[in-house]
């Protein structure tokens, strides 16, 4: 099975690098989508099913935060799993994500075998549920 | 500060540079004379305490991060255009580290988004907890300054 992914995070460059490094990770990937912010994310999702998303925590007009709470609150994305890609190393907030039912976290900088490992990680664990 | 926390953001200079792009970082060598910072750039962080940390770099070492990371050694006019957000993206890992260095992993911050300034010059330190860190990243000379504004939790 071929997957989509969809990448959110402010950065250009880290877009780039997430986007490069997926499509390097041994993965069977379909297509990729990238979204500079969490609004922005809510637009591709019109259009653009995925069955991964990458997202950044910190982004201006809408945070990951307010993101996947916005995903929470919908019947039809409550489950699409999230990974969020963050700088931020606080235990504090990442229990507070697990809580609001992300599936990993991967700390900036990441090595690119981090990426390969949460994608087999969480595709691997929803192929199995299906 | 103690002088451990020169340590802590050498070490987290390291990480984020060696990790994301390949690139080394050593303690200054005061002996050395090495080419100079020509690009600076600067973000805060808000809540468990407040504070700003701003960081100046040499262009080749925006060169290599862009060359190493997206491979554009061949187009001149994208690799220019992709330094800025090289430097700021490289400043908002280091700002996220730093922070879990030098204040552990409990506390939760907010990070703005890092702005490049006009010129190569450090901003003005606005507190009196300052720690300003000269390093060698790829035989050229960076520097890095963290300031601590006030501590509302900590």
């Amino acid at each position: 099975m071929a997957y989509n992914i969809l990448i959110i995070d402010d950065s250009a460059l880290t877009r780039t690098v997430m986007e490069r490094t997926v499509r390097m990770c041994g993965v069977d990937v379909n297509e990729i989508r990238t979204a500079g912010h969490g609004k922005e994310a809510l637009a591709v999702l019109e259009s653009f099913w995925p069955d991964l998303v990458f997202c950044d925590i910190n982004m201006p007009v809408m945070d990951g935060l307010q993101f996947i709470q916005t995903l929470q609150a919908s019947d039809e994305w409550r489950d699409l799993p999230v990974v969020i890609v963050s700088t931020e190393g606080s235990e504090t907030r990442m229990e507070e994500l697990r809580r609001s039912g992300v599936q990993g976290y991967i700390r900036k900088p990441f090595a690119p075998e981090e990426v390969a490992a949460m994608i087999q990680q969480v595709l691997g664990a929803a192929s199995n549920a299906r | 500060m103690p002088d451990n926390n020169e340590q802590a953001i050498l070490e987290a200079a390291s990480r984020v540079f060696e990790t994301a792009a390949f690139l080394s970082v050593y303690p200054l060598d005061p002996s050395q004379e090495l080419p100079p910072p020509e690009r600076a750039a600067t973000m805060t962080f808000h809540g468990a305490a407040n504070g700003r940390v701003s960081m100046r770099v040499a262009l080749s070492v925006l060169d290599s991060v862009v060359d190493n990371l997206l491979d554009l050694q061949d187009d001149p006019d994208e690799l220019a255009t992709r330094r800025g957000d090289v430097l700021k993206e490289m400043l908002n890992m280091l700002c996220g580290n730093i922070l879990t260095e030098y204040f552990g992993a409990e506390p939760v911050f907010d990070l703005s988004p890092p702005e490049l300034l006009q010129d190569e010059t450090m901003p003005q330190p606005t507190s009196k907890e300052v720690l300003l860190v000269a390093m060698n990243i790829e035989n050229t000379l960076a520097e890095v300054m963290f300031e601590v504004q006030n501590r509302q939790n900590l």
